[in-house]
């Protein structure tokens, strides 16, 4: 596998050395793949939230190391800044970070920073939105103006302008009805392709992971429980649910109609997955006539 | 409906937001546009709608934050939407109506558990006996009691959330609206917080408007009510509500998986009888379809 991101034995506390001390991480070995987007699911407290703070360098591994592109990403710490421009995290509600006076001037705040001409900023600033479903008429509105959901895809494009090679999304659809789940995680697939770019997605919702994810890593108290492909992570129903997790609700049906004698085969965990294999289980019955 | 039952009655409720200097612009479009609803005491009611179609702005006029623009809000009789309310009415109606928001970590104040919990009914001005009984049931009735001296910030989501339930519930109130307080959970955090909100439904008779984004917990409500643009658009039992997949969709909103994926076979000319709606009701009906009866 061509592995953008590896983290090798990563181990992380927290309060270290007070009686509060806390393990967040513990001895963590996982490999995040190039140019595909990887799902990170795990209960509150699972270790998430701290693996993705150490993945752009906001926190430094207590042991272990963390390789970009091969490099480890503290090999230079007095460059690390350097790490966050080529792994763009997106933290949680970041709509609350919104600052400047038009859409097109927030977007446009990394990719200033990183010292590019007006003219290059005005580039990525279109490229960005492009990938986030943002129409061009809102580029000169203030960001305060705007929907929930307008915002939070501002935010996010203010990230995806940096042109990062690892877009790092932390509960990304969190708060937004069905339609807005689909304009924020929907444009998702054509920034990895067309970017050669690999995303990293954490949610709590399965159906979110199985819609958009191609690979899904499970975290169970600080450790890595599972990591594989979408549908072999969701072909585990059990061990998800026994870790506080779930599969999707139509996987659970293709499962049930499974155990009533109604084998399907196929992509078992989304509605069009499930519908093209009853599609198909009909076609072979009528085959066998 | 026995009009002595109803708990919840808006009649033609119109809200605007105001622009920046405070006035009502004439331009801004409604938040809200003619709303008429009425919720029946110890009704579980789910209320679904995208961002921005006014759900949670209804949510704040239920709960005397705002003040409508125009039309009526009674709550268990009182007329609250009127400017000339006495804030004494206010504060006796607001004890009736609690609310559980979003976001776990801004709701929480205190730093210890039953501290936390206490905030609401010292606010009252509740007995320090009967606080310490109130605080021991609430704590009780969402499953924290062994956390009782804990600090809330050290607590999982779904736990900050069953805090803040207790919170509520500790004041007594006749109804609690939940405004996405599922949102931030995880898969067991949300089954938690829903299953508490149905106990309080079910056992203590307690009314629920539940806002929500997560189709399958709004089908778990005895009734739906859809919001878009400012407007009721459609109100009855999930079943009734759900059949309307196409119209959801066009709102973007979903039905519940199972349901689309009913809803898609037919589509596709695969006859599956579409009453079904819960999972277990789906695999029946797509059961008999493909064994062919």
């Amino acid at each position: 596998m061509d592995s953008v991101l590896e983290v090798r034995n990563v181990s992380y506390l927290y309060s270290k050395g007070t009686p509060f001390e806390r393990v967040a991480l513990d001895d963590v070995t996982v490999s995040f793949e190039r140019g595909k987007i990887t799902g990170l699911i795990g209960h509150t407290g699972s270790g998430k939230s701290t693996l993705v703070g150490l993945l752009n360098g906001l926190n430094k591994p207590l042991s272990g190391s963390i390789l970009l592109n091969g490099i480890d990403i503290w090999q230079k710490p007095k460059e690390i800044a350097k790490i966050r421009y080529k792994v763009g995290l997106v933290m949680q509600y970041p709509e609350y970070q919104l600052f400047d006076e038009t859409v097109e001037r927030d977007i446009g705040f990394g990719p200033r920073n990183q010292g590019l001409s007006d003219e290059e900023v005005g580039l990525r600033v279109k490229e960005a939105i492009r990938y986030t479903g943002i129409d061009a008429d809102l580029l000169s509105k203030s960001p305060f103006e705007l929907s929930g959901g307008q915002k939070r895809r501002v935010a996010i494009a203010g990230i995806v302008a940096m042109q990062p090679d690892v877009l790092v999304l932390d509960e990304p659809a969190a708060g937004l009805d069905p339609k807005g789940r689909r304009e924020i995680l929907g444009h998702l697939k054509d920034f990895v392709s067309e970017r050669g770019a690999s995303v990293i997605l954490v949610s709590h919702s399965m159906e979110d992971m199985a819609m958009y994810c191609d690979n899904v890593v499970v975290m169970n108290e600080g450790k890595i429980h599972s990591n594989g492909t979408v549908s072999e992570i969701f072909s585990r129903a059990d061990e998800l649910i026994s870790i506080g997790l779930d599969v999707p609700s139509v996987a659970r049906i293709a499962e049930k109609l499974k155990s009533r004698g109604i084998t399907l085969d196929g992509e078992l965990y989304t509605v069009d997955g499930v519908k093209a294999a009853i599609r198909k289980y009909i076609g072979g019955a009528n085959n066998d006539l | 409906m026995e009009q002595k039952d109803i708990f919840i009655e808006v009649k033609g409720l119109c809200f605007t937001y105001n622009d920046d200097a405070g006035n009502n612009s004439p331009d801004a479009s409604p938040a809200l546009c003619n709303l008429d609803l009425k919720v029946a005491r110890g009704e579980y009611v789910s209320i679904l709608g995208h961002n921005g179609s006014g759900k949670s702005t209804l949510a704040k006029l239920l709960s005397m934050i705002l003040i409508p623009t125009s039309g009526e809000i009674y709550i268990d009789g009182h007329l609250v939407s009127s400017p000339d309310i006495s804030d004494d009415e206010i504060y006796e109606v607001r004890k009736k109506i609690g609310m559980v928001f979003q976001n776990p970590d801004n709701q929480l104040v205190a730093t210890v558990v039953e501290e936390d919990v206490a905030f609401g009914p010292e606010n009252l001005g509740i007995e320090r006996e009967e606080m310490k009984k109130r605080i021991t049931e609430a704590l009780e009735m969402v499953g924290m009691t062994e956390y009782r001296r804990h600090a809330p910030h050290k607590l999982s989501g779904g736990q900050k959330q069953r805090v803040a339930i207790a919170g509520i519930i500790a004041m007594l109130p006749d109804c609690i609206i939940f405004d996405e307080s599922t949102a931030m959970l995880d898969p067991l955090g949300r089954r938690d917080v829903i299953e508490i909100m149905e106990r309080l439904n079910k056992e203590r008779g307690i009314t629920v408007l539940n806002i929500t984004h997560y189709m399958d917990e709004a089908a778990r409500a005895n009734r739906v009510v859809v919001i878009n643009d400012g407007e009721k658009v459609l109100d009855g039992t999930p079943k009734e509500v759900f059949s309307h997949v196409d119209e959801l969709h066009s709102m973007g909103l979903e039905a519940p998986q199972g349901k689309e994926l009913i809803h898609a076979l037919n589509k596709c000319g695969i006859k599956v009888s579409d009453d079904a709606l819960s999972e277990e009701e789906c695999v029946e009906a797509i059961y008999s379809a493909l064994i062919g009866d």
